[in-house]
């Protein structure tokens, strides 16, 4: 999937023009019949409370760095918008769909509406912004700010004010960090109007950079590759959007400039990093400690400065990454790198016209990734669902990732090997879009 | 799920409680009123423990929609806990008799 460079990181949509228009082992005998009666709550009702609960307890499992966690070339060179695969996919018109086969699980006409009523809320929301362009829909650049500046008692309590103010818009993870010029393009680009602009052209200089993650729906997440799982994706984008675009409509109001940014703007995944609320992964997307890889990101600039800035976090996900591969063996285009270690250039033979150079990282292949993209009617993310990291918010895999964190390396492969015998990861399991769409245990007028 | 009052996760925790309060109990009244030692006692305590906690396991993985992980659970976590048990069993059943 994207890299740590381009693009936020949860695939998007290759398309701003609608392109979805066009279109366990069971027997546990008593046991399992106690815990199938126990399951006719709703699993979501089930599931203990969000990641506040735990933060204080899990303090010694995370390492923080003064300095960003990977290395940085010295002759590292800024990204430009318009080197995304998803700018190379406009530039050369590439999007070209094969119809579904609507008999397959997961592409019915049932899951393509699925997917365009996303697609559309999305679209009517942000235009084409989640894979080009920039200054559209709710990531516009110029909204009425207060005349006066609200002043914070001290930078803890605008940090905390501020926090509290994007949970309640519903983001899952918060965290700021200083406007850096290394993860802001050096350039935007419109892919759809053909156009370029700077930072010279933005309505203001940032000072701070809010970095926000949404959760992923898990069920849905779990039909990869399929217009299910895109359905996700798509609201998922349409959520990013309202959410960033409240919280810096708050900052406006405090007197501050503040603009919401999706995929546009800068990369999402190294300022999230930054930020403290996720670390790097080999399949270049974000891997937070709650959600795994199963977020979507986005962020605010703004030009206040007197807050309190996170620092960046790591929770062993670089070592774990090193002995599972998971993601890499999933990935039907085979996009991401086999390579042991990270590397701060990229390995022989690897194409990386459209990858951000002197980052270290696993490379990853976004013009193959996208091909698959066309070539399965999809927005794949099969990476994301094979992941380890990628677990429904339950007790059991709070306690599997602290002892994942606290282990030696060679255990990982133990781990990795125990995730696929517990039936964690399965990726084309078309078992999964029946268990998306199944009423069962399920009660929608408010009687369970 | 009980009264549409509890999730299932809820009542679950709710009666490994009562299940290890019996263990304790059952131990205590095996240590106090047959006076078996801590050598045979311990590893049917471990076993008890570790059946309930792959109790724990399998039916969380059941709720949250992955029974595979809970039948895993049953082979690799209950099972060992019934042999450790088992053989604790034994051995205390020989002291008290
Ligand atoms: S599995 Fe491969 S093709 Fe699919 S989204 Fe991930 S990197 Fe792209
Ligand atoms: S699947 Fe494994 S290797 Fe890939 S990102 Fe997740 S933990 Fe790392």
């Amino acid at each position: 999937m994207s890299d740590l460079n381009n693009q936020s990181e949860t695939p998007a949509s290759p398309s701003g023009i609608n392109r979805r228009g066009l279109l366990k082992l069971g027997a546990f005998g008593g046991l399992a019949s106690a815990a199938t009666a126990l399951a006719s709550t709703a699993p979501a009702k089930a599931m203990a409370t969000g990641a506040a609960s735990t933060e204080e307890s899990n303090a010694h499992l995370f390492t923080e760095h003064d300095d960003f966690p990977y290395v940085v070339a010295n002759d590292y060179e800024r990204y430009h918008q318009e080197r995304t695969a998803f700018s190379y996919f406009h530039k050369n018109q590439l999007w070209v769909y094969p119809n579904p086969d609507m008999t397959k699980p997961g592409f019915t006409m049932e899951d393509i509406a699925l997917s365009i009523g996303a697609w559309d809320l999305n679209d009517r929301l942000n235009s084409y912004s989640s894979n080009s362009g920039y200054d559209l829909g709710l990531y516009n650049w110029n909204n009425p700010v207060a005349p006066e500046k609200h002043q914070f008692a001290s930078k803890e309590h605008a940090a905390n004010v501020i926090k509290r103010a994007a949970r309640h818009y519903g983001a899952s993870l918060v965290g700021i960090t200083h406007q850096d010029d290394r993860w802001d393009y050096a350039s935007f680009f419109d892919g759809v109007k053909n156009e370029t602009k700077t930072w010279a052209d933005f309505p203001f200089k940032p000072k701070t950079v809010i970095a926000l993650a949404i959760e992923s729906d898990y069920e849905g997440m779990a039909t990869t590759p399929s217009l299910v799982a895109d359905a996700v994706t798509a609201e998922g984008y349409a959520r990013m959007s309202y959410v960033a675009y409240a919280l810096s409509s708050f900052l406006r109001n405090l007197g501050y400039n503040a603009v919401a940014s999706g995929n546009d703007l800068g990369m999402s995944v190294p300022y999230a990093i930054a930020a403290g609320i996720g670390d790097s992964s080999r399949m270049g997307l974000l891997v937070t400690y709650n959600y795994g890889p199963r977020v979507r990101l986005m962020k605010v600039y703004t030009d206040l400065e007197f807050v309190e800035y996170d620092k960046p976090k790591t929770f062993g996900v670089r070592e774990f990454c090193e002995r599972c591969k998971r993601c890499a063996d999933a990935c039907p285009s085979k996009a991401i790198s086999q390579e042991d270690k990270m590397s701060l250039y990229p390995h022989e033979g690897h194409d990386a016209s459209t990858n951000n150079v002197g980052v270290e990282k696993w490379w990853t292949d976004s013009k193959k990734c996208l091909q698959y993209w066309n070539d399965s009617n999809t927005n794949c993310g099969t990476c994301i669902t094979a992941c380890p990291y990628n677990k429904p918010d339950f007790w059991q895999h709070r306690m599997i990732e602290k002892m994942n964190s606290l282990m030696p390396g060679p255990l990982h492969t133990f781990m990795r090997e125990m995730d696929i015998w517990f039936g964690f990861g399965d990726t084309f399991d078309e078992k999964a879009v029946a268990r998306f769409w199944d009423p069962k245990g399920r009660k929608y007028d408010g009687r369970g | 799920m009980f009264l549409g009052i509890f999730t299932g996760i809820e009542v679950l925790f709710f009666m490994l409680g009562v299940l290890t309060t019996l263990t304790f109990v059952g131990l205590g009244w095996l240590k106090f009123t047959h006076n078996v030692g801590a050598k045979p006692l311990a590893p049917l305590a471990i076993g008890l423990l570790i059946m309930i906690a792959a109790i724990a396991w399998c039916v969380s993985s059941v709720l949250e929609g992955e029974p595979q992980a809970g039948s895993m659970g049953l082979m690799v976590i209950f099972l060992p806990g019934l042999v450790i048990a088992s053989l604790g069993a034994r051995q205390v059943y020989n002291v008290a008799r």
